[in-house]
């Protein structure tokens, strides 16, 4: 009898890690099925067990973002961050700032992060994508411009690119981006409205 | 109507509050660019229109709104921005024009009913602003800017309307109106004083003065009459009213003293209390009212109870009443059984020049009528037929001039009566 107890002990404490492990898979599935609250519920439980556990702090954070609670999840990446920075977390924090309006915190926060990550262009695209909001079109084209710079045949951002240069008033510019696409990506959805204005 | 201005200021207030500090200058600009390469997105219209309006520049709001209503004619944002920039530039009419059908196509946006009742209230018609502003207050969110709009036009429609009580009772319940609102006008103290002239057919004269001031829902007026009979001092009359509003009713003590040369009839006390009741149906207002007069004189004491019915629009105001007399004199067996019909139909001709016909007819003796003259004569007109017209000079002063035809067996007589009022 007195050695049963120890052995019943020790299968527990061996199956605790294996629980947790099949709980995140669980929280996982739920979140591909689109059940964010249970996903959510799953991972606040492993997160009481470890608190200071930072992965478990970010997925939270990421399932309340995807739950629409972007104001929590501000919080839950915010949290996630002071227990360890990661770029993961300030691009939740970035993208909560983004879904709530929030354009001036996320162009300051984006200037921040691209200081330190100056050839992110996640960073770069959502730091354009604050200052077009705020209609600081020139910041947003000198982001466009640097992701430009780096991936010379995206397209897409360079078309943006254009459409920035020319509400900063960079006309030279935005028409030099303008024959660029035409020559390149005359399909760019964005290159009707500038017609009108380069070749009326 | 100047100081309708603060609701226009609060209105401005609200949206300047919401939009925070901004270089509208800047952001125009930037947004016109915008519109010139994009010319078909309705939702960069629509913030162009709102920062022309935060720039004071409402007559390119109104064309940036009515362009988009022209795309988009399902928009609430441009059938309430397209009122609010016709308010800003002072066009009401328009502003009432527009908003019938737009109210038709948006039922349920509380800003367009807001903009409209501020039009309302600036073209004279305070009772149907009332009612618009009732509607937005019904669909506003509650402590929303539309709510607090609404509320404020509310207590300024029943302001303009003579309504005390019920201004009063809209601002208490309305914590959110500041310093932009109705308030300090309702607080303000107001006074008025008044002198005329008034000539009789046979050559007498009589003169009037008067001074009253207004405090919220209390109010006081003290008056004064002296009658000439061929040139001679025949009798003074001093009378003091004090009025105080509640929302179900109003309420009036008056207090009279006629003092003359005829010993019969002077000096001749009079005291009375009147209740006159408010019921809202939309944009009419009805009024019951009761009220009773005491006179007690030398060689006789009258009693007098009136039941009238008021009836009242922005346009016309209709009084009908009853009164009900008895004369008890000192000799036995010869007291006096009287009755009286009047009638006023008041008119409001343009903005607030009004025109007036009143008509009594009945036992007038010693009867006071709806103005509170006491007709103190035992050899009255059967019928008294009277035309007034009251002319607002300037912002301060009115001019009320009134005419009578009385009717007495196959005679007749006139009086003219003129009487200039300045507001302090």
């Amino acid at each position: 009898m007195p050695r049963t107890i120890p052995i019943i002990l020790a299968l527990m404490l061996l199956a605790f890690p294996l629980l947790a492990q099949r709980g995140i898979t669980e929280s996982y599935q739920a979140e591909a099925s689109g059940e964010y609250d249970t996903a959510l519920a799953i991972m606040r439980e492993l997160q009481s067990a470890e608190p200071a556990d930072a992965f478990y702090q970010v997925r939270v954070a990421w399932l309340l973002y995807l739950q629409g609670n972007y104001g929590d999840a501000v919080s839950a990446y915010e949290a996630a961050l002071r227990l360890r920075d990661s770029l993961d977390a300030q691009l939740g924090r970035l993208n909560s700032l983004l879904a709530l309006g929030r354009y001036s915190e996320a162009l300051q926060h984006s200037r921040a992060q691209i200081r330190l990550h100056p050839e992110n262009t996640d960073l770069l695209g959502k730091g354009a994508y604050s200052a077009y909001m705020l209609k600081d079109y020139s910041t947003a084209a000198e982001f466009f411009a640097r992701i430009a710079e780096l991936y010379p045949w995206d397209m897409e951002n360079r078309a943006y690119l254009m459409n920035n240069l020319y509400l900063s008033e960079q006309e030279a510019a935005a028409r030099e981006q303008y024959q660029f696409l035409k020559k390149y990506y005359p399909q760019s959805t964005l290159l009707p409205n500038y017609q009108r204005i380069f070749e009326p | 109507m100047k100081k309708l201005l603060p609701v226009l200021l609060l209105l401005l207030a609200v949206v300047a509050v919401t939009a925070q500090e901004q270089d509208y200058p800047e952001l125009i600009r930037k947004t016109r660019r915008y519109l010139s390469v994009f010319p078909q997105d309705n939702s960069e219209r629509l913030s162009l229109a709102w920062y022309y309006m935060q720039n004071a520049q409402a007559d390119s709001a109104l064309v940036y709104y009515k362009e988009v209503l022209n795309r988009e004619p399902a928009n609430p944002s441009a059938a309430s921005g397209t009122l609010w920039a016709l308010n800003s530039l002072y066009r009401y009419p328009e502003t009432l024009g527009r908003s019938d059908s737009l109210i038709r196509a948006f039922p349920e946006n509380p800003n367009i009913f807001n903009h409209r009742g501020l039009a309302l209230l600036q073209t004279y018609s305070p009772l149907k602003a009332r009612s618009s502003y009732q509607s937005a207050a019904k669909l506003s969110a509650p402590g929303s800017a539309s709510a607090s709009i609404a509320a404020d036009g509310l207590a300024w429609s029943y302001l303009n309307s003579g309504d005390f009580a019920s201004a009063e009772h809209i601002v208490s319940n309305s914590p959110g109106l500041g310093a932009f609102s109705v308030v300090p006008w309702l607080e303000r103290t107001s006074y008025a004083i008044s002198g005329g002239i008034g000539y009789k057919q046979n050559g007498d004269l009589y003169y009037l003065g008067g001074a009253s001031f207004r405090r919220k829902t209390l109010s006081a007026a003290l008056g004064f009459g002296e009658y000439r009979y061929a040139g001679q001092h025949y009798r003074t009359a001093f009378d003091l009213e004090l009025g105080k509003q509640f929302r179900p009713l109003d309420l009036e003590f008056n207090a009279k003293l006629l003092s003359g040369v005829d010993t019969g009839l002077y000096p001749a006390w009079q005291g009375g209390a009147s209740a006159t009741g408010k019921i809202y149906l939309a944009s009419l207002r009805l009024s019951p009212l009761l009220s009773f007069r005491y006179t007690y004189a030398p060689a006789f004491s009258a009693a007098q109870a009136d039941l009238g019915f008021r009836a009242s629009t922005d346009r016309l105001n209709l009084l009908l009443m009853y009164s009900g007399l008895y004369l008890d004199y000192l000799a036995p067996g010869t007291d006096q059984k009287g009755e009286v019909f009047s009638g006023i139909a008041d008119l409001r001709l343009y903005r607030t020049l009004r025109l007036s016909f009143s008509a009594s007819h009945g036992d007038l003796a010693w009867w006071t009528n709806p103005y509170g003259v006491t007709l103190d004569s035992f050899y009255p007109n059967a019928t008294n037929l009277g035309l007034g017209l009251y002319l607002p000079l300037g912002s301060r002063f009115g001019l009320s001039i009134y005419s009578q035809l009385g009717l007495l067996n196959d005679t007749s007589n006139y009086l003219l009566q003129s009487v200039l009022t300045l507001a302090l």
